[in-house]
């Protein structure tokens, strides 16, 4: 394996004294996909959030392309090149689907209040190149013909596609993506997973996902971490893992019955 | 009539009738008026000026500032504090600010204004920066601190500010406009008019270009989620403290301009109660929106005039009356006067749609409450 693109050493959250992670590391390779399976409140999102910067841990190191992460602020995280989706979908509720997209562009946009006010040329290179990105954004992730609604009359799934459409228009090198298939329809779903390794092939990132559908999950990965109570218990090939004793009994096992009773 | 009115002004043609309809009236105001209503309507632009200015930290950036008239003190200060002493040496017996008396400071007005505009800026960057990382209700506690020091700091630093007494006899500017010609401003409200008018106008300007560009955007999202709006690569600190830096410039300069006019400052025009009127104008026209905030600003400062003037016997109640104004107007039109287009589709009642959870549903707020405090 190459040198990891991103790594994470002994990350510890402590909520109180509920221990939300402990000593969790974490390797994703260039061009990786690594798939996070756990139960309810193993820690995923948490893991999620200290790693884009919206949460503190107590101990560990994160470092992003060789650089130490830690002390930046989730917006340096994202120029850093990190990108997140949320498990509950965020988005502009008030601005068009283009405008979301817009809203994306900041980073890669370089004027500022004085060239708005003055009407510079930096200004309208800017706010041309926002728009042509958003654009390209717009075909590339198949929203064209929602461009000027409002998030609020999309599908939950169209909007899931909107939030990654936002994500990578911040060209990141490594996603992270929480539970992009919940609540969507098994059609979307479907075309999740295709999508997802077109990007992954398309623009060379690394992909952490968080999915409760197994055979997305299973199917998509590279690599599997399986967490439970905020410690990882298993690493390996989605094969190695789904044969993983501590695993099955965590968490496979539990789904089962689940099932079994419903 | 209205319908046709209505489709009128949607032409191109009507808007420009309509614009030049307003120009007209606007430039001619003054002269239809005595100096008392002339007066009245310097005040209008000034409190316009201030609403603009409050606009965007609130209705863009919804940042809840609550002690936003501090600015306009500073502003009012920042003109009165070097320039009185040169005016009259009563000031210096009374313990002014010992400068030597500058006989000429009057003539560097423009000087002044760009001095005020940059204190009030400093005093905004330096109230924001430690601040801007508070969410909502902490900031609208902690600004309206900050409004009220600077009141008692005027009042208490006597030798400075001539504390509650007020600094008087600050000068009227004049600008020379051909060698060995200058026009005095003077007591007459007229120029004070057209100079406001022109800051008006051009803060008008600023305010919407800027909205128009990446900040604008950023402002639009910090508003409506931070957190969201920082994972999109969003710089959400400094893109407040821009908002808080030109929200506090523009009191600045209605401030200094004030001061010149009225030549006189205290302590006590700077209360906690301004601070709501400049935030009830922005309301009342409707937040986020330019044309909104200069018309609730005005409104503001005209109508209970109006009324005073209408029926003195009735002038003790005015503010009751217009407080019910406020009141009725708020329960049938919350999105305001002339509502920004955004703030009318947040407020039409479709945007709710818990089951979606697109932005606030329990369960994200719950995921925020975990890592709210995270945030470094």
């Amino acid at each position: 394996m190459s040198a990891p693109l991103l790594e994470v050493r002994d990350l510890t959250v402590r909520f109180g004294g509920i221990t939300a992670l402990d000593h969790v590391s974490i390797d994703v390779a260039p061009g990786e996909i690594v798939g996070l399976l756990g139960p309810n409140g193993a820690g995923k999102t948490t893991l999620f959030n200290v790693i884009s910067g919206f949460q503190k841990p107590d101990e560990g190191r994160i470092t992003l392309r060789g650089r130490d992460i830690q002390h930046l602020l989730p917006y340096e995280r994202v120029a850093a090149g990190l990108g997140r989706t949320f498990q509950h979908v965020r988005l502009f509720a008030n601005l068009t689907v283009r405008e979301n997209l817009l809203v994306a562009q900041h980073r890669h946009l370089s004027s500022g209040s004085l060239s708005a006010m003055l009407r510079l040329r930096a200004w309208r290179r800017d706010e041309e190149e926002a728009l042509a990105r958003a654009e390209r954004m717009l075909d590339l992730i198949d929203l064209r013909a929602w461009e000027a609604a409002y998030p609020q009359a999309l599908s939950y799934g169209t909007t899931r596609f909107l939030e990654l459409a936002s994500v990578l228009s911040l060209n990141p090198k490594v996603l992270l993506l929480d539970e992009p298939a919940s609540g969507i329809q098994q059609k979307e779903v479907e075309a999740l997973g295709p999508m997802l390794r077109r990007i992954r092939d398309d623009t060379g990132c690394s992909i952490v996902l968080i999915e409760h559908d197994m055979s997305l999950l299973l199917s998509l990965s590279d690599r599997v971490y399986a967490l439970d109570f905020g410690r990882v218990i298993a690493e390996g090939s989605p094969a190695e893992i789904t044969q993983d004793p501590q695993v099955l009994s965590s968490y496979l096992g539990r789904t089962r019955r689940a099932h079994a009773s419903a | 009539m209205r319908e046709r009115l209505a489709r009128f002004q949607a032409t191109k043609k009507g808007r420009t009738t309509v614009a030049v309809v307003i120009a007209i009236v606007v430039l001619l105001l003054p002269h239809g008026f005595d100096d008392h209503w002339r007066a009245v309507f310097v005040d209008a632009l000034a409190f316009s000026l201030l609403a603009l200015g409050l606009n965007v930290v609130v209705g863009f950036a919804g940042l809840l500032d609550l002690g936003y008239i501090a600015f306009f003190a500073i502003g009012n200060y920042a003109f009165a504090i070097p320039t009185a002493g040169s005016y009259s040496k009563g000031l210096f017996l009374q313990g002014g600010l010992h400068l030597p008396p500058v006989p000429h400071w009057h003539d560097w007005m423009w000087l002044l204004l760009l001095g005020a505009i940059v204190a009030a800026m400093v005093a905004g960057i330096i109230l924001g920066a430690p601040t801007l990382r508070l969410r909502g209700d902490y900031l609208a506690i902690v600004t309206l601190g900050f409004g009220e020091m600077v009141r008692i700091v005027a009042r208490n630093l006597d030798s400075i500010t001539i504390g509650s007494r007020g600094i008087t006899a600050i000068p009227h500017p004049q600008i020379p406009y051909a060698p060995g010609h200058r026009y005095l401003f003077g007591l007459a409200p007229v120029g004070y008019y057209y100079v406001m008018l022109l800051l008006v106008l051009l803060m008008v300007g600023v305010i919407t270009r800027v909205n128009d560009s990446r900040v604008g955007r950023a402002w639009h999202a910090i508003r409506e989620d931070e957190l969201a709006a920082a994972s999109m690569g969003v710089p959400t600190v400094r893109m407040k403290l821009l908002a808080f830096a030109i929200g506090a410039s523009t009191a600045g300069a209605a401030g200094m301009l004030t001061a010149a006019r009225v030549n006189y400052v205290s302590p006590d025009s700077f209360t906690l109660l301004q601070s709501i009127l400049v935030l009830a104008a922005v309301v009342l026209g409707g937040m986020g929106s330019i044309r909104g905030s200069i018309l609730g600003a005005s409104a503001i400062i005209i109508i209970p005039e109006y009324i005073r003037s209408r029926s003195p016997s009735f002038q003790d109640y005015r503010f009751l009356i217009f407080g019910a104004i406020l009141v009725i107007m708020m329960i049938f039109r919350p999105q305001g006067l002339i509502p920004s287009k955004r703030r009318a589709i947040e407020l039409s009642g479709e945007v709710a749609m818990p089951g979606k959870g697109i932005s606030d549903g329990p369960e994200a707020a719950a995921a925020l409450g975990e890592v709210d405090d995270g945030t470094p």
